[in-house]
């Protein structure tokens, strides 16, 4: 039986059940760019990265965030964290306007951003030199976090010593060791190979179980978001804006459950939304954004079958 | 096997440069003796070295001190101007420094050598003269790699640490100084190789200690062997700054390693 998609409308909000942690409200977010860069004189011309954005985030739920390339999900996430103020609307968390950056978020941003003059363990400790954790107790915290994303015995490694994997992992715990209520992945898987990505999307999702921590989590890959997320927002581009949400029904735990029927139906359903998305110059992105999850798919289906 | 056939190479070319070092030394050597050169201009090896007898290895070690305790204390008080004052003007007046930077520049382009008479007018003949001439070989350099440094940091660093709830001031401290310094450092070495050529010279013009003053009496008193001694000393030593300073580098600059094989890859 083949079970009808469960499309939540991006404006009908979710009203009773859950808690809502983040409360987007009709965010939008404009840049100053200027035409013919280095022309005296120039006009400085706003651009819009996001438009009319409203999205609630459940407490304790891990959400994805896919869409075609620019069309404002570093962005989105950039205002999550307080790094970027919103032109127009409010970010809401537990129900106070996000002002600046806090720790109260965490964010792993695009790209590894170590800092390459820290450790492993330095790296790890940073947010809790920031707070101000006295020595001991921060030595305590980052080597638990170096045992929970598998790094023991790297602590006193620097980046450049590690590998494109255990980078993502050090970018992860060091976001995870100040100990955010939420946390925000900028496309954290996309710089390693298909095995070491499903390893860490396993650990990730343990990681999230344990914790019970609020995920907002971007990818380009359509399994990947399925595989990992509650709900998943798919965005539309030029300008950003939220084209609907859906709900992922597959039980948890999901080890064995990317060649399931309804994951199928789901990847399908994305892949129709994200098609019928763009328009002229970007479907060109978007469809690089399939074939991306079609190779995927093909390389999975022999090892599966 | 191809570490191992590396390691070989590296070897090899390390002991073909000692030969060559021993090779050259033995041509000065012969080269007197038998009839390649005037001994009177050249003379040999083992003539210059003796002469270091002549001149008493505590008057010797007196020169090198004195001309080394000069760079230490001329280099020293240089960065710690230039450094400071090269984060103020890249961070906090930006716009200053797009503004000076072409005087700067120029200024920069002077010798220190030349400027020498100049600082004797101005400061007196003396030490006074001699460390202006190092401060001044130093100061540039460090500036320009100190501004440079801190306007290339990748923004990206930045806002890693603004979203862990870094103020300014700790993301000056743990974000700009760590991604600037590998510049720096740079921009000191080349201060430092410059200031020691400079130092000689200037010891040379106007000082009453020193290696370049050895070497001045030595010309005035033709004594030729000894003019050869004191451009020996001044290699050695030369070089022996020059890899303590590299060694210095490489001991605060861990992570540079990074940097270089991201520019070889890309
Ligand atoms: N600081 C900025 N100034 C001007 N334009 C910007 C700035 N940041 C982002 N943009 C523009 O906003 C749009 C959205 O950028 P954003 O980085 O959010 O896209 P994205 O969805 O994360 O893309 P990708 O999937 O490639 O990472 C792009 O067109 C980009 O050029
Ligand atoms: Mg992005």
């Amino acid at each position: 039986m083949i079970t009808t998609p469960a499309i939540l409308k991006a404006e009908r909000s979710v009203v009773d059940g859950p808690i809502e942690r983040i409360v987007i409200k009709g965010v939008s977010k404009s840049f100053n760019t200027r035409q013919n860069k280095g022309r005296r004189g120039a006009a400085a011309q706003p651009f819009l990265a996001v438009r009319d954005f409203s999205l609630e985030v459940r407490e304790g739920e891990f959400l994805s965030v896919v869409g075609p390339s620019g069309c404002g999900k570093s962005t989105l996430l950039d205002l999550l964290a307080g790094l970027e103020a919103p032109s127009g609307g409010t970010i809401y968390l537990d129900g106070k306007p996000v002002a600046g950056p806090n720790q109260r978020v965490g964010i792993v941003l695009q790209g590894y951003a170590l800092f390459p003059w820290r450790t492993v363990r330095k790296n790890i400790e940073f947010g809790l030199e920031i707070k101000e954790v006295e020595k001991k107790e921060r030595l305590r915290i980052s080597q638990h976090y170096i045992e929970l994303v598998g790094l023991g015995g790297f602590e006193e490694s620097y980046p450049h010593e590690l590998s494109g994997g255990m980078r993502q992992r050090v970018a992860i715990a060091r976001a995870l060791a100040y100990d955010p209520e939420v946390l925000l992945m900028d496309e954290p898987f996309a710089a390693v190979d298909a095995q070491t990505r499903e390893t860490l999307q396993e650990e990730l999702l343990s990681i999230w179980e344990r914790t019970g921590k609020t995920v907002v989590f971007i990818t380009h890959s359509i399994d990947e978001a399925i595989f990992l997320s509650d709900r998943i927002a798919v965005m539309s581009s030029s300008p950003g804006s939220l084209k609907s949400l859906l709900e992922v029904d597959l039980p948890r735990p999901r080890k064995t459950d990317r060649s399931s029927v309804r994951f199928g139906q789901l990847r399908h359903e994305i892949w129709e939304l994200i098609q019928q998305n763009g328009h002229g110059q970007r479907q060109l992105e978007e469809q690089l954004v399939i074939k991306e999850a079609e190779e995927l798919l093909v390389i999975r289906t022999p090892v599966r079958a | 096997m191809q570490r191992f056939r590396s390691l070989l190479s590296i070897i090899n070319q390390r002991a073909r440069a000692a030969w060559l070092i021993i090779a050259f030394f033995a041509f000065w050597q012969l080269a007197p003796s038998i009839g390649l050169a005037n001994p009177v201009y050249l003379p040999p090896l083992s003539r210059v070295l003796e002469e270091a007898v002549t001149v008493g290895f505590g008057q010797l070690a007196h020169d090198v001190l004195i001309s080394v305790w000069r760079i230490i204390l001329g280099f020293f008080i240089a960065i710690v101007a230039a450094i400071p004052l090269g984060f103020v003007l890249a961070g906090a007046f930006r716009w200053v420094s797009e503004l000076l930077a072409p005087l700067m520049t120029f200024l920069s382009q002077i010798p220190p050598f030349i400027l020498f008479p100049v600082f004797i007018i101005i400061l007196g003949v003396g030490e006074t003269g001699i460390l202006a001439v190092i401060i001044w070989s130093v100061f540039w350099p460090t500036l320009f790699s100190t501004i440079a440094g801190s306007h290339h940091i990748d923004p990206l660093y930045v806002k890693s640490a603004r979203s862990m709830g870094a103020d300014r001031l700790s993301i000056f401290i743990d974000v700009i100084i760590p991604s600037a310094l590998p510049q720096i450092m740079t921009g000191m070495r080349n201060g430092l190789t410059l200031c020691f050529m400079m130092l000689i010279g200037a010891e040379t013009m106007g000082a009453s200690s020193g290696m370049g003053w050895e070497i001045n009496m030595a010309q005035r008193m033709a004594v030729i062997p000894r003019i050869y001694l004191m451009a020996l000393i001044v290699a050695v030593v030369g070089l022996l700054i020059n890899y303590l300073f590299e060694w210095l580098e490489q001991t605060i600059v861990v992570w540079r390693d990074d940097a270089q094989r991201e520019l070889v890859v890309t």
